[in-house]
């Protein structure tokens, strides 16, 4: 998790900050700043869908430590952290046996294309077939090439899921900002 | 896949961080050290350091009024000197320097340099390009003294560069520029006032790029004009901006900066239009031109000017040579000492005035942010003062009076905090308005020592005396006289003689005088209007002095404000005092407030007391009457147990009549009469839970009890016998059932002897016929046999009923009386079913037998109807009957007998109930009147000793209200 701290200086009125009055409406100003930028930047990626259903995931929630705003959509920390992805080994809806390699479909896979899982094809075990280490089946007697089979998948670290740290420093400052004004500190 | 890739989080959190405040106090603290420090030492020091001298005049420490005074005793002693400084100065330069110089360099540089800055001015293509020769010549020469040093080299590049700009200024014209710098002008003030440091230095770079372009153009003009009253005119305008910029610095509007920049411009005007060209010029040429043409200001005439210029350009040229032999005498060293040794002073003053100022500006913005951190902090100490006073007087911890006080007196520190804040804020501007009028009246000092040395200069170059007035007016006179009596009489030997003279004068001046008459009586004119002309300059020092005076003005002005801030300390005073004033008033009014609630309080506590006092007292009243009460309640108690106890009746059995046993069964008689006694019993019990009743009557309501359960004794024991009676008479119903079966079995042997019988009978008759007559007697006597057999049966059916009726009367006995306890019902219900079985088998066959007497009957009907057997058998039938209808009976009674037994039960178990609650009410009653009692016994003595306590407390406020009332 990363985190932002706000330090808020100088004179106003100390009473009320040690009262804590004020750390919640700063905290939650400055985290729907950052939630409208990063929604912004994640529109801004591009994509036919992935990215857009990220924006709409990002969420703000207040806890007694502060605030946290997070996107709660599968990949986006994968994305943004990078690591590698294994097969769970449940049982597979096509097979019935426990998952051993992972599936990555290509650009014209009929997969990527419907955002479907495999058995939502409706292809049984007969249907399809390895070969070269991808899986193919015969759709309408044209075979198809439904993606490529492989023992792990390993994802680079991307820092540009997020908004640059001047931009969501900026955007905390501004809302932090905003909310010290309307409190007329 | 992590479990955790789902969700990506940025965490937030805020903190407020007070050391800021704390920090702002400290430096409020400071400062405060600091002003003070300062506010002691300003007197002494005049607030500002001592700055360097460019003439080496020593350093000043004094304040600016002694200052000023000592600038002004320079100025008039520099101008009252300057014939004595200029001739010793003579004398010691015309005896080192003289021999030390060569008169022909000295002419060749000053014509190059001179014709160069001519050209320079005809028009400003030429100037650029020729300028830019030259520097390119000269770097070249440079580059070829010093190739290996590169950074000369840059500097030389940087310098063209500079060059060039200052060309391409130069070619905006001359009105251009003006407006340029009025442009820039106000720009930089617009900036000094914003506060903006950068744009002011840019600003400033490039107002002095201007002004020097400016200052070249002028020169040239200057120069190509050679008319002295025109160089006068550039120094007075230059005078008259200096005097602009000093009114603006005085107001205010303008920083030092630009003083300083104008002093420069000051300088270099004079450098141009009176250098020692300028001067020499003056001497030789006269001063007949240019005056209206340069009053003139206008573009128009500045182009007529400048055509006309030109024309005199091209005369000047052709005068130069004559100029530059008059030339010959050494004062290249003194001219060049004399530039550099300016230039020196205003680099030096360049450096020392922006550093300064720079220095000043940021201590003034540090001071003014502490001081508004200071103010903050004072209002913060009074918010949250005023805040607690609010909760203390919320809480009670304090009265309305002392908050007001209270309230008043952090009100009254913050306003002290406030106006020392705000007085050291006036006394740092002050100090700065100060050491500003103090730096500007040193700078016209400087220049004013600077133009005394140009004087000084000026003698030394042309070495001769400059002569008084009177002098001057002899020599005006003689000349006028000369050339009158020119006029008038012969020229030839008059004016030769008039000559004559002026040259001995000369020559006893000092002066000797090699050209013609006619240049002489020019030169001696020439003279007299540079005298003027110098005149007319010391007027004006004089009038820089008048500046200077005026700046001292300006600091008696800041001493009238002095004078003013004192006035408006005494009024600060005269207000705070009247703020004593009114904080006594307060002080007195919280006292008098505090006096009256101390009287209302103390008041109050009296009323209590004596109300407690009355309370205890009816409190005790209350307690004697409710013992009193306690008494006449347990009499009551007693008089009504034994009323209770008398009318109590000893009988234990309710039935009395014999018309309601009838009615009743034996079970609920019993059931009756033990629900009197238990009624008694529990009664009796109530009685004796009777709080503190006496012993004889304890005494009898114990006999009673022992009486009471005595008679239950028996009532139990009666219904014991009962019940066993009804087992035992059950016991022998067993048998009675058994015989039952049994005379069954007989109705069946009596039916089947019969039948045999009436076989024997036949038999009897057919051996009869036949004349068998041992066989008849054989059967005979069977049938003998058989007719006893039959009366024995027949007989036994008579003691079976007689048997029937033995069960009737044992079963009205049972169905009379029975166990109360439930086991025995359990048992009675079981042997009652019990019978009921037996006496259902029995009834079955009864029927049964009745069915076969039937058919008996119907047989013997046919052949016997005569007989004597029919008729027994009819009489049988008839006795046969009745244990059926028995039976019904019985089972009816056993029936009610159960309902009896149940309803029984519930009215007991409500009765039961009932005197639970009942005793339970009473229970209730007894221990509320007993702890009512001993409650109002309690009650009193605790207040009498509130009232004890209350009484004390009385009395030690008297004693504070006493003390109290003897210090007011």
């Amino acid at each position: 998790m990363l985190n932002f701290k706000i330090i808020v200086t100088g004179g106003g009125t100390p009473c009320k900050w040690r009262a804590g009055m004020y750390e919640q409406a700063v905290n939650k100003a400055a985290a729907n700043h950052l939630r409208a930028l990063i929604k912004q930047h994640l529109e801004a990626r591009g994509g036919r869908k992935y990215w857009k259903e990220a924006a709409d995931a990002v969420e703000t929630v207040l806890n007694e430590s502060g605030a946290v705003v997070s996107i709660n959509h599968r990949g986006v920390r994968l994305h943004f952290y990078g690591g590698t992805v294994k097969p769970t080994g449940r049982i597979s809806n096509v097979t019935g046996k426990p998952i051993k390699r992972l599936l990555i479909p290509g650009e014209n896979s009929p997969l990527r294309k419907a955002n479907v899982e495999l058995y939502e094809l409706g292809l049984d075990r007969d249907a399809v077939r390895i070969e070269e280490g991808k899986l193919m089946a015969d759709i309408g007697g044209v075979p198809v090439e439904l993606g490529v089979l492989a023992k792990q998948a390993e994802h680079d670290p991307d820092p540009t899921v997020l908004p640059k740290p001047e931009q969501m420093a900026e955007a905390l400052h501004t809302g932090a900002r905003e909310a010290l004004e309307i409190l007329n500190i | 896949m992590a479990k955790n890739d789902k969700d990506l989080k940025i965490g937030i959190s805020t903190e407020y961080d007070g050391s800021g405040a704390q920090a702002a106090l400290a430096d409020a603290e400071k400062v405060k050290q600091a002003n003070t420090a300062a506010a002691a030492s300003a007197p002494q020091s005049g607030g500002s350091p001592a700055a360097p001298s460019p003439q080496g005049g020593g350093k000043v420490d004094t304040s600016g009024e002694e200052a000023l005074a000592k600038a002004k005793e320079n100025t008039a002693e520099a101008t009252g000197k300057a014939t004595e400084a200029s001739k010793e100065l003579a004398a010691a330069r015309s005896d080192g320097q003289k021999a030390t110089t060569t008169a022909a360099t000295v002419e060749k540089t000053l014509s190059t340099e001179r014709k160069a800055t001519a050209d320079a001015t005809t028009t400003a293509a030429d100037a650029e390009q020729k300028a830019a020769a030259e520097v390119t010549a000269a770097a070249q020469q440079k580059q070829q003294a010093s190739a290996q040093n590169t950074e000369a080299l840059s500097k030389e590049q940087q310098e063209i560069e500079a060059l060039k700009a200052q060309m391409a200024l130069e070619a905006k014209g001359r009105a251009g520029l003006i407006k340029e710098l009025e442009r820039l002008g106000k720009a930089r003030a617009r900036a000094a006032k914003a506060g903006d440091v950068q744009a002011f230095k840019k600003l400033e770079a490039q107002m002095t790029k201007t002004r020097a372009a400016f200052e070249r153009m002028n020169q040239g003009l200057e120069i190509s004009r050679l008319g002295m009253m025109g160089q006068m005119q550039v120094a007075m305008g230059a005078m008259g901006a200096i005097q602009s910029l000093g009114n603006e610095v005085n107001s205010g509007s303008v920083s030092l900066m630009g003083m300083a920049n104008a002093v420069y411009a000051l300088g270099a005007a004079i450098k141009a239009g009176m250098g020692p060209v300028g001067w020499i010029l003056m001497a030789i040429q006269g001063l007949s031109m240019a005056w209206d043409l340069y009053s003139d200001k206008q573009e128009e005439a500045a182009k007529a000017e400048k055509e006309r210029m030109e024309a005199e350009h091209e005369a000047l040229k052709k005068h130069w040579e004559e100029v530059e032999k008059f030339a010959s005498m050494d004062r290249e060293n003194t001219l060049t000492r004399w530039q550099k040794d300016f230039d020196a002073m205003r680099q030096d003053w360049e450096q020392f005035t922006q550093q300064e100022l720079a220095a000043q500006r940021s201590a003034d913005v540090q001071a003014s942010a502490a001081e508004e951190r200071r103010r903050i902090a004072a209002q913060s100490a009074y918010d949250a003062e005023v805040a607690r006073i609010e909760l203390a007087k919320t809480m009670g911890e304090i009265s309305e009076a002392e908050a007001i006080s209270r309230k008043a007196a952090a009100e009254e520190a913050k306003a002290a905090e406030l106006q020392a804040i705000d007085e050291a804020e006036a006394h740092r501007n002050n100090v700065a308005h100060i050491n500003a009028k103090w730096r500007a009246k040193r700078e016209a000092e400087a220049m004013a020592r600077a133009l005394e040395e140009k004087f000084g200069d000026f003698e030394d170059i042309l070495r001769v005396k400059m002569p008084t007035n009177e002098e001057w007016e002899a020599l005006q006179i003689k000349l006028n006289e000369g050339l009158g009596s020119m006029k008038e009489r012969e020229q030839g030997r008059y004016i030769h003689s008039k000559i004559f003279e002026l040259r001995q004068m000369l020559e006893a001046m000092g002066i000797a005088w090699q050209g013609t008459d006619a240049e002489l009586v020019k030169w001696v004119n020439s003279m007299r209007e540079a005298r003027e002309a110098g005149e007319q300059r010391v007027r004006e020092l004089q009038a820089i002095a008048q500046e200077e005076s005026t700046a001292a003005q300006e600091v008696k002005l800041a001493n009238e404000n002095r004078r003013a801030e004192a006035q408006a300390d005494a009024a600060r005073r005269a207000v705070a005092r009247q703020l004593e004033e009114a904080k006594l008033q307060k002080q007195e009014e919280a006292n008098r407030l505090t006096e009256e609630w101390q009287q209302k309080q103390r008041a109050t506590l009296e009323e209590q007391a004596e109300w407690l006092e009355q309370t205890a007292a009816s409190f005790a009243e209350g307690s004697a009457e409710a013992k009193r009460w306690a008494e006449a309640l347990r009499n009551v108690k007693i008089r009504q147990v034994n009323e209770e106890l008398n009318n109590l009746s000893d009988a234990y059995k309710v039935t009395g009549s014999y018309a309601e046993k009838d009615t009743r069964t034996q079970v609920q008689i019993y059931a009756a009469d033990e629900k009197a006694l238990r009624q008694r019993r529990e009664a009796l019990e109530r009685m004796k839970r009777t709080p503190d009743l006496d012993a004889a009557t304890l005494r009898s309501i114990n006999a009673k009890i022992k009486e009471t359960d005595r008679q239950a004794g028996r009532l139990r024991g009666n219904m014991r016998e009962s019940a066993d009676a009804a087992q035992r008479s059950i016991e022998r119903l067993k048998p009675l059932g058994q015989k039952a079966r049994g005379g069954v079995g007989a109705q069946a042997a009596l039916g089947r002897l019969e039948r045999a019988y009436v076989a024997q009978a036949r038999q009897a008759e057919r051996q009869a016929s036949r004349g068998d007559t041992r066989g008849m007697e054989r059967t005979i006597a069977a049938m003998n046999r058989n007719a006893r057999q039959q009366e024995r049966l027949t007989g036994y059916s008579g003691r079976a009923a007689e048997q029937m009726r033995a069960i009737e009367a044992e079963l009205r006995v049972v169905a009379r009386g029975t166990s109360k306890s439930e086991r025995g019902m359990t048992a009675q219900q079981k042997q009652t079913q019990r019978v009921q079985a037996a006496l259902k088998k029995q009834e079955a066959a009864a029927e049964k037998a009745a069915k076969a007497e039937a058919r008996g009957a119907r047989a013997k009907e046919k052949e016997a109807r005569a007989t004597e057997k029919g008729v027994r058998e009819a009489a049988k039938r008839t006795r046969k009957a009745a244990p059926k209808a028995q039976a019904a009976r019985v089972t009816g009674e056993v029936a009610a007998m159960q309902s009896a037994v149940q309803q029984l039960e519930a009215e007991n178990e409500k009765l039961r109930g009932e005197l639970a609650r009942l005793t339970a009410a009473v229970e209730r009653c007894v221990t509320a009147a007993l702890a009512g009692a001993t409650a109002a016994g309690r009650g009193a003595e605790a207040t009498q000793a509130l009232a004890g306590q209350l009484r004390g407390q009385v009395k030690v406020l008297e004693k504070k209200v006493n003390i109290i009332e003897r210090k007011i």
